[in-house]
């Protein structure tokens, strides 16, 4: 979901793009392994969520591209939805007292 | 459900483009290093602190690509192919040893196959176009004051086929050779003198004519009938289509042929061949000993059951034949 989030709101991006922008905008507080993005990029890839294009990068280096896919965004909306509810429905539980 | 046919999909085409995929992979990490170490350095660290930095945060490079690799293509077929090549190789490497071993396999199977093959042949399916062998059983009999067992006669015969309950075939046949002439030649053939059910009891249907009527095994020479091979057919007739109905003699007296059998089927004698039957009442055409159609004692023919079921086969049959026994002895 962070992926796509962050593909959806930046457009394609690399790899150390998406990495260094999950780091910040999560203020350094997820401190992952950032070799961990690959395997789960793979994998989101061939749920066909996103697709994956070589290019070159702002400073002239070769890398390969991310962008969100129009399946992608759709799982986006529905994952954000359900996580809306899921968050919803634990709030009111702690709330209640 | 789609996806995960995606999935699959984008994995099995992982497979044959492993090498390309390998590149991109290394290409991948190498950029991201690249720019990690950019960026480092743009923060004023040192060169090796900057690259020191960048693998920390990365993580492990190779243990990031195995969990990539198995996540990419079919780990199982992919190690599978692994051991293969693994295994050829060895075999390469020490070449007589392979041959060796190769030819004992050879050899082993090659020796079990042929041995299955004819303990199947001679065994468990010895009779060739008999429907449902698997459930045919020799009946034999005992006589008291005699060890082993020995045939049965007809009127035992025909009192267990009329009381037993358990089958739904119950033939007899008894081999024997006679002198077949056919024009001025003449030669030894063998045959079998069966029941008249015989042909329908084994599922066995002529391709020509017919088999033998219910009744053409009763009675003393009434019936000069015979079904000849498709072999004796083919062989000593010339596939004659209008072989119906022309007489053969047998042992001197002529007989109608009334049937010719189907391509493959041999009889019901493991390791013979049959060429014509001819139904019991021709008995004493065939056989030594005069008639025995009517004789009790005179155990001269042998006996096969198809029985309806396998269930509690040896209890059953015993009882149910046991049962019927009493009878045949007060009659006799």
């Amino acid at each position: 979901m962070l992926v796509l989030k962050t593909l959806d709101s930046m457009g394609p991006m690399h790899g150390f793009g998406i990495a260094l922008r999950i780091q910040q905008v999560s203020d350094d507080l997820l401190q992952l392994n950032q070799g961990t993005l690959y395997p789960a990029l793979l994998r989101i890839e061939q749920r066909g969520w996103i697709a994956s294009k070589w290019g070159v990068s702002e400073n002239n280096r070769k890398a390969k591209y991310y962008s969100l896919t129009h399946a992608g965004r759709k799982q986006l909306g529905q994952e954000v939805e359900s996580w809306d509810r899921m968050s919803a429905v634990i709030n009111r539980v702690l709330r209640t007292t | 459900m789609r996806e995960l046919c995606r999935t699959l999909l984008y994995r099995l085409a992982a497979l044959f483009r492993r090498r390309h995929l390998e590149d991109d992979l290394d290409a991948e990490l190498r950029s991201h290093m690249e720019m990690a170490i950019e960026l480092n350095l743009r923060k004023g660290m040192s060169a090796e602190d900057a690259r020191r930095e960048a693998l920390r945060s990365f993580g492990g490079v190779e243990q990031t690509k195995e969990i990539y690799r198995d996540q990419r293509g079919l780990p199982m077929i992919e190690t599978t192919l692994q051991d293969l090549r693994f295994g050829l190789r060895i075999l390469r490497r020490s070449p007589g040893f392979s041959i060796l071993a190769i030819l004992c396999l050879t050899l082993g199977i090659g020796a079990n196959a042929a041995v299955f093959s004819w303990i199947e042949g001679i065994l468990f399916r010895p009779y060739p176009a008999v429907t449902h062998q698997e459930r045919l059983l020799a009946l034999t009999g005992t006589a008291r004051g005699e060890s082993g067992s020995t045939s049965i006669s007809w009127p035992d015969f025909l009192d267990l086929q009329r009381s037993c309950t358990l089958f739904d075939a119950f033939i007899v046949n008894k081999i024997m050779g006679t002198t077949l002439s056919i024009g001025d030649r003449a030669e030894r053939t063998i045959g079998s003198i069966v029941s008249a059910n015989y042909f329908d009891a084994l599922g066995v249907h002529p391709i020509l004519g017919r088999g033998f009527e219910p009744g053409e095994d009763s009675g003393r020479n009434t019936h000069p009938v015979t079904v000849i091979s498709y072999q004796l057919w083919k062989a000593r007739f010339n596939g004659d289509p209008q072989i119906i109905g022309k007489m053969q003699r047998l042992n001197g007296v002529p007989h109608t042929i009334i049937g010719v059998a189907p391509e493959g089927f041999y009889g019901t004698f493991v390791g013979w061949g049959m060429h014509f039957w001819v139904p019991a009442s021709m008995e004493e055409i065939f056989e030594a000993g005069g008639y025995k159609l009517e004789d009790r004692g005179a155990r001269w023919i042998e006996a096969y059951v198809r029985l309806k079921c396998w269930s509690l086969l040896s209890i059953w049959c015993r009882r149910d034949t046991m049962r019927s026994a009493p009878r045949i002895f007060k009659t006799s």
